[in-house]
């Protein structure tokens, strides 16, 4: 079952030259693609390639210049839509300091609920139920400012989980985080879809990507690739012509098949590699 | 350092004053600010230490987080009470040269001494127990009256929310710029003051840029966090004005009016 | 040369809340070697950075550049400045002129040098960065794409000459190309300034592929020094301080564990695929 639908998407930014006259730059050249329910979708693409904005089609935040995004059967662009196409689908933004709220830690994460006029003892059930889920319940009481990164990324899921949406939109949730930040934030990502959560995970980790169901790549306003991350990551020459690169295990794995060594196609994790390599040995 | 600077400093607790509606709290700090101007002489003092250390027993909040609030303005206070035991005219009780002290100067710097620090722990009594949120709020819900003459009550209290949560992470990116600028020779401490403002420049321009940045960020956030909907908005702490809250407001009314009458009657 | 002795930095000193940022580390770098540093985030990495030029002061120990101790108070400032070159993490947030060509003549204007030596750096360090002069000379910073941001940033440093250049993750947010074309960038620079580069970065596979040096900061100490095949060789120490292993030795290192022999300083893709089947041959 679909949850997402787009539908021959064009996004086009509108600015005014000096003249004053509008001036579009297209950011999105026709795409179109479905994300199933429960699904765990990896878009990939350099900057510029468009899936940022993209991301931000998929809740209303950005309206299409043409075609349609359908979330759950709701069009986005029909206005009375918005705030219900918001709450399915909630985000996680780049930069982990400017999408809190407040100066308290559990203020911020009731920050949506509140918006979404809901009752104030369910509110506290959701807040605290969401800081359980990302392990930050210790720190209700903190200061957002005194907290690392990745402990602030975690926080920013919390507030999007607590408007117990059906979707979460991550948009580069990992870009600017430390290593340790960045594996606690596609853990909590994938635990979210474990238990049912549909989730969009844009990112240009090529080594996340690889957790995925689904994988879209984009460039230039436009998906050139589409498949799971095996097919996806078995076309390297492709992927690199669009600068992207494949995890090491995956550039390892082709590089013992050119000096001749009988491995099977589609390797894409460090204990896949081992296994094969070991099986190989004992023949 | 730079980010050592706390704004709005709140200590969590579970108090009976922690939980008092944060309206109450505004206005009862209110009632004891004008209280203390109304005071004149030592019993009224007594009276406003008295109920002012009750408040902090009850709030349980540690004496040295009081303290530090009052250390910074340590210098206000001393520079008041010296220019009050000097300055006041009176009978004179010692003299050197042109410096005198006097009875009423004594008397006057005393008061004064006694009423700023009231007036910064009370205050600062304030903002330790009451969450930024509460406070905003309570602010917020103090002003609706004033909507109907258009006065933005809501806006402003988010603006404050919002305020209070940014201070820092600007400090943090001054702190970051002033030292990017000074790894490339920038000189901030020599020249006179045209050279000196000059030298604001390259801080001030980056540090703008990333006020903007981060304000269209923090839109977008809250957009995408339903804010500005239809619904009406709710709370999770709703303040509830509890039995609690009557008897604090009586007790500030009360303490109020001793003021005033002994005031007026003596 | 840098010599760096007994380094110990402690903040707020005599309060009860004092920390030891830095603790007693010693260590030297040769002329013309690139150097990483790696270390999780509040190792101390930043503050150490911050002494190599003089923006923090030393609690106590010795740094000492070709000779000059730049921790002795006689040492003048802007003389550190112009021997060390810090660009800090994200350094495009520090633009601020209204041309490329002023922004990166403000560190060569604060030296205090003549008009013409001042172009003249300019243009030479705007190329260095492998951007067109006559292009963006004249363009706002702000225009640039992210990358190109960054390297007008990392240009505005290198127009002060340092004989020392340190970066502070040079590469933190940018997308994969960017991310590539940077460190080409500074490798080529380092090749022909032949200077000291010292640079931090969570992406150890960058570390080991360029770094003739590594050191390993944890909890404020020196915890390893030397090439990147001896640290990364250490890999229970390594993992235990949170760091990561380059891919590369993270395969062969659970090859090694399933039984199968190969050499523990394989630091490359390459150096593995030539190991593993070097040891399939057999």
């Amino acid at each position: 079952m679909e949850f997402i639908r787009v539908e021959d998407l064009i996004f086009e930014y509108v600015k005014t030259d000096e003249g004053g006259a509008p001036v579009a730059t297209r950011a999105i050249d026709g795409v179109s693609f479905n994300v199933e329910r429960g699904s765990f979708t990896a878009i990939i693409g350099q900057n510029g390639s468009g899936k940022s904005t993209l991301a931000k089609n998929l809740n209303g935040l950005l309206l299409p210049t043409e075609g349609k995004v359908l979330i759950d059967g709701l069009d986005t662009s029909v206005p009375e839509n918005t705030w219900k196409v918001r709450q399915k689908v909630a985000m996680v933004f780049q930069n982990p300091d400017n999408q809190i709220v407040s100066a308290i830690v559990e203020d911020d994460v009731a920050f949506g609920p509140e918006n979404l006029g809901i009752d104030p003892a369910e509110i506290r059930q959701r807040v605290d139920r969401a800081l359980e889920g990302v392990e930050m319940g210790d720190y209700k009481d903190k200061a957002p400012h005194l907290l690392s990164g990745g402990q602030k990324q975690r926080i920013a899921i919390a507030g999007a989980v607590a408007m117990e949406p059906e979707c979460i939109v991550f948009d580069e949730p990992t870009a600017m985080l430390d290593p340790k930040g960045r594996r606690e934030v596609l853990a909590i990502a994938r635990d979210l879809n474990a238990k049912g959560m549909t989730v969009v995970f844009i990112t240009h980790f090529m080594e996340e990507a690889a957790c995925a169901d689904h994988v879209l790549v984009m460039d230039g306003g436009q998906i050139r690739m589409e498949g799971t991350p095996r097919e996806i990551f078995a076309r390297e020459e492709e992927l690199e012509a669009l600068c992207l690169g494949v995890p090491a295990v995956v550039q390892l794995a082709s590089k013992l098949k050119q000096r001749g060594v009988d491995l099977p196609d589609g390797i894409l994790t460090d204990d896949e590699l081992v296994r094969a390599l070991t099986e190989a040995k004992a023949e | 350092m730079i980010r050592d600077i706390t704004l709005g400093q709140y200590y969590p607790g579970n108090s009976v004053i922690h939980k008092l509606d944060p309206r109450v709290k505004i206005l009862a700090t209110l009632l004891y600010i004008v209280a203390l101007f109304v005071v004149n002489d030592f019993p009224g003092f007594i009276v406003a230490v008295v109920l002012l250390e009750a408040v902090i027993i009850l709030s349980k909040v540690p004496r040295r987080y009081i303290w530090r609030g009052l250390k910074p303005v340590l210098i206000i206070i001393a520079f008041t009470l010296t220019v009050n035991i000097f300055m006041v005219g009176g009978d004179i009780i010692w003299q050197f040269g042109i410096l005198h002290i006097t009875r009423q100067g004594l008397r006057t710097a005393a008061f004064v001494g006694i009423r700023l620090v009231l007036l910064i722990i009370g205050s600062s009594m304030l903002t330790l127990t009451t969450r930024p949120i509460g406070l905003t709020d309570g602010i917020e819900a103090l002003l609706s009256p004033f909507k109907k003459v258009g006065l933005p009550a809501h806006e402003l209290a988010m603006m404050m929310t919002i305020a209070l949560r940014f201070i820092p992470t600007l400090l943090e990116e001054t702190d970051k710029i002033i030292k990017a600028q000074q790894a490339r020779g920038a000189d901030f401490e020599s020249g006179n003051i045209l050279r000196r403002a000059k030298a604001l420049v390259p801080i001030l321009v980056p540090l703008f840029i990333s006020a903007f940045r981060i304000a269209q960020d923090l839109a977008m956030a809250m957009e995408a966090r339903c804010y500005g909907g239809v619904v009406k908005r709710t709370r999770m702490n709703a303040m509830k004005f509890a039995r609690r809250d009557l008897i604090a407001t009586v007790i500030f009314c009360a303490f109020l009016a001793v003021i005033v009458l002994q005031r007026v009657l003596l | 040369m840098i010599e760096v002795k007994n380094l110990t930095h402690v903040y707020n000193e005599g309060l009860p809340h004092e920390t030891k940022a830095l603790d007693d580390i010693s260590f030297t770098i040769k002329d013309g070697s690139f150097v990483g540093i790696i270390g999780h985030t509040g190792s101390g990495k930043s503050t150490l950075l911050q002494h190599l030029n003089g923006l923090l002061k030393p609690s106590s120990g010795t740094i000492v550049i070709d000779g000059v101790d730049i921790t002795d108070s006689h040492t003048k400032m802007l003389d550190i400045r112009r021997r060390v070159g810090l660009v800090f993490q994200y350094p495009e947030y520090q633009l601020f002129e209204e041309t490329v060509a002023k922004d990166v003549a403000f560190g060569p204007a604060n030296l205090g040098l003549s008009q013409e030596e001042i172009d003249e750096r300019v243009r030479r360090s705007i190329e260095l960065v492998g951007l067109d002069y006559e292009r963006v000379k004249d363009q706002s910073p702000f225009e640039l794409s992210g990358g190109q941001k960054r390297r007008v940033a990392i240009a505005g440093v290198l127009a002060m000459e340092p004989e020392v250049l340190v970066l502070d993750e040079p590469t933190a947010g940018l997308n994969p190309k960017a991310h590539l074309d940077i460190l080409d960038m500074v490798e080529e620079i380092h090749k022909r300034e032949n200077n000291i580069t010292i640079f931090v970065s969570h992406n150890m596979n960058d570390i080991a592929r360029m770094s003739d040096q590594v050191l390993v900061i944890h909890q404020g100490r020196l915890a390893m020094d030397g090439t990147p095949a001896q640290v990364f060789a250490r890999e229970d120490e390594i993992r235990s301080m949170g760091l990561a292993l380059p891919d590369a030795t993270e395969i062969v290192s659970h090859l090694r564990k399933e039984g199968m022999e190969l050499p523990a300083d394989c630091l490359t893709v390459d150096q593995a695929a030539e190991a593993i089947a070097k040891a399939l041959e057999k």
